[in-house]
């Protein structure tokens, strides 16, 4: 496994709407393994790798969640806005980069008069995106010269191993990304046509995985993402849904798809066959770009391949390696193997019209 | 200033009792600038520059707040006890190192509380408490065991960065005092009087380390460098703007500890008003605390101050200080030894 290129993935700053250094990133580990690689109107990155059997489109999100300045107080401190699913009670404290133009380092933190009536006894009020600032060490004259309204703010944490595995900010969904590229790389002969896709937007509800689908327009499509992985403290036995060290998590159901049953079934055998450890998934919360993918044209049998991760949405997202190299060597099996099965096209729908627009 | 030496005794692992890493950076930074150094039974590091004047203490010190494991269960996470005023709201999703048999990084987190990590709106709410947290290493507990035990210290993962003039970084309390005794000592022209240079220990825990120097060296004045909580961010009145960022060093005449000797504060800010050293007062009386509050009621009492240099989120893993004020900490201690044989003398009141 390549850790330098995850660590290079995960350490780089993208928001939705601002990819474009993860994508350069992604791009050039991708062009000497496709045939065709483009970008697409919304920024989607596409790698097209040709094959005569079925088109199977591969999606993982090189977005991640994190802020943009709002406003530039008369004293140089920012205000922010957050983008995607913050944990806003939890962001005391940390360390971020402000971005766009000159990267320049910030600390988050409380307003004093939140902190104060934090104290008081009785208070249920949890802090609030408004109730934070970032001081960047400037007053307003010098921020003004690196800071616009607008601007891309992240989180200041640089991917490290961790024990059995590896930390980082941004886990979700550059890990996915990471397996993406690493599949390819160990991809024997396969039949499919594979279209893998780095797509924007997820964090703000899989906008860019929806129109690479419409351009795509594949017979079956498999999302790479992160799930909660959920076996901490405080935790009850019954919720645990997947478990770090179990193996790459098949998500059967989350909150925004129902895999496809004939797909799982033939992922299954694939892992059964390949002696790739795996587990079952149901999401409870959350969603991947399936839920996009699967509701394209007249419909696409989807699945989710997903890397168990604690922490989903801190800065110190953590998987297990075994659960990575796992998910590599599924994705990689399954695509050489794709062309042995129909996905039910038979029961396709979309033969007429929407065929047309497919490229 | 050599900014590169702040940053190193930031960086380094030092909670009250463990300051071990911090004392080598310490001990070998003071090691040319004074005639004897030594390491007191509690493990105060102590520099001593000969002089015939009075004898003049200065303390900064070397621990920072931090924690120890209490605990592994099992599954290997491990639960934590807190050393120091730990500020609870701010320590949940940062990442720590184990100092023990081996360096292990590992995230804070607390009980139950990244579950809802979808969840925009949570209602958990209310004061947090030392016991909800747990470290996960990304380890099964045979790992665990096998390098981690009970009582080792556990310190926050920051490193020391630049943000426009200021530095930002974990532990300047009180690294940047430390930083700043150095640094005046470098600086320090002629001088009569004796000097005691003291990195002390175990001052988060209630300046144990202190306590036992000053009683060991018997000064007849004691100076504490150490940093003061600044009050000029977004949420505070006016009215409660008490020290600054940039407006020099401040000279703290109460805090909850100690009330400064009033005719060594004059000396001092006489000395500051003369070399133009900026400065500003800062006075409050319910909270903090530092070194002087044990200096100054040592043996038959020690008339005491602090210098302090403003800093922005104290006892978090992201202090923010500024390069200007800690300069102009350093410069006002230099200038204050070079000038103790007069200053002192009027500023002591002994009983006989």
């Amino acid at each position: 496994m390549d850790i330098e290129l995850l660590k290079r993935l995960c350490d780089a700053r993208g928001i939705p709407g601002s990819e474009g250094e993860i994508r350069e990133l992604a791009a050039a580990a991708l062009e000497p393994l496709v045939d065709e690689l483009r970008v697409d109107p919304l920024g989607n990155l596409i790698g097209i790798r040709r094959g005569s059997g079925p088109r199977v489109m591969v999606a993982a999100h090189m977005d991640e969640i994190g802020f943009r300045v709002s406003h530039i107080d008369d004293n140089g401190f920012l205000r922010l806005m957050s983008v995607g699913g913050n944990r806003v009670d939890a962001l005391a404290s940390q360390r971020v980069v402000v971005s766009d133009r000159d990267a320049i380092r910030g600390v988050l933190f409380l307003e004093a008069s939140v902190v104060r009536k934090r104290n008081e006894p009785g208070e249920k009020q949890a802090p609030r995106m408004e109730d934070y600032y970032v001081d960047v060490g400037l007053n307003r004259e010098e921020a003004m010269r690196f800071v616009r309204v607008g601007d891309m703010v992240t989180m200041d944490r640089d991917m490290i191993e961790l024990g059995e595995g590896f930390s980082g900010k941004s886990m979700d969904d550059r890990v996915g990304v990471f397996v993406v590229i690493e599949a390819l790389r160990s991809l024997a002969s396969h039949g499919a046509e594979i279209c893998v896709v780095g797509t924007v937007q997820e964090e703000l509800g899989c906008r860019g995985a929806k129109v690479a689908a419409y351009g795509l327009c594949p017979d079956v499509a498999v999302a790479v993402d992160v799930c909660s992985a959920e076996g901490v403290p405080g935790a009850k036995d019954y919720k645990d849904s997947c478990a770090l060290g179990k193996g790459v998590a098949l998500t059967i159901v989350d909150q925004g798809t129902i895999s496809d049953r004939r797909l799982v079934a033939f992922v299954t055998q694939v892992a059964e066959e390949s002696l790739i450890p795996y587990q079952i998934h149901m999401g409870a919360r959350g969603g991947t770009d399936a839920r996009d993918i699967h509701q394209a044209l007249a419909g696409v049998p989807t699945m989710s391949l997903s890397i168990p991760t604690r922490y989903v949405h801190s800065c110190s997202e953590l998987v297990y390696r075994a659960d990575v190299e796992a998910t590599i060597a599924l994705l990689a099996r399954f695509l050489e193997k794709a062309h042995e099965t129909t996905f039910g096209f038979g029961e396709r729908l979309n033969s007429g019209t929407a065929a047309s627009d497919c490229q | 200033m050599e900014i590169g030496l702040l940053k190193r005794l930031c960086d380094a692992p030092g909670v009250s009792g463990a300051e071990d890493e911090v004392r080598v950076i310490a001990a070998e930074a003071l090691g040319p600038l004074v005639d004897e150094l030594s390491v007191d039974p509690m493990g105060n590091l102590i520099g001593i520059r000969h002089g015939t004047g009075p004898k003049v203490m200065v303390a900064a010190h070397l621990d920072e707040i931090g924690f120890r494991v209490s605990h592994v269960d099992d599954k290997g996470f491990l639960r934590l006890m807190g050393v120091g005023g730990q500020w609870l709201e701010t320590i949940e999703n940062q990442r720590v190192v184990v100092n023990g048999r081996r360096r292990l990084p590992g995230v804070l987190f607390r009980e139950g509380g990244w579950l809802r990590a979808d969840a925009l709106s949570s209602s958990d709410t209310g004061p947090r408490k030392m016991d909800d947290y747990y470290v996960d290493l990304g380890l099964p507990r045979e790992k665990v065991v096998e390098w981690v035990e009970i009582g080792d210290p556990v310190t926050m993962d920051r490193h020391a960065v630049d943000m426009g003039d200021m530095v930002c970084a974990k532990a300047l309390d009180d690294r940047a005092g430390v930083f700043a005794m150095i640094e005046a000592l470098r600086k320090l022209g002629k001088h009569e009087a004796e000097i005691y240079a003291v990195g002390s220990v175990q001052e988060e825990v209630g300046c144990r380390g202190a306590k036992v120097a000053a009683y060991g060296l018997s000064p007849d004045v004691a100076i504490a460098i150490d940093v003061c909580p600044a009050r000029d961010t977004p949420g505070f009145q006016e009215h409660e703007y008490i020290a600054a960022l940039g407006k020099g060093v401040a000279l703290t005449i109460s805090d909850a500890g100690t009330i400064a000797d009033s005719a060594l504060v004059e000396s001092v800010r006489g000395i500051a008003q003369s070399r133009g050293i900026p400065f500003q007062i800062h006075a409050v009386t319910h909270v903090g605390g530092t070194d002087a509050s044990a200096m100054h009621v040592t043996r038959a009492g020690v008339p005491a101050m602090t210098l302090s240099i403003p800093t922005r989120c104290l006892h978090t893993s992201s202090e923010v200080a500024r390069r200007s004020d800690i300069s102009a900490c350093s410069e006002l201690l230099a200038a204050f030894l070079g000038a103790a044989h007069k200053a002192a003398a009027g500023a002591a009141r002994r009983i006989k």
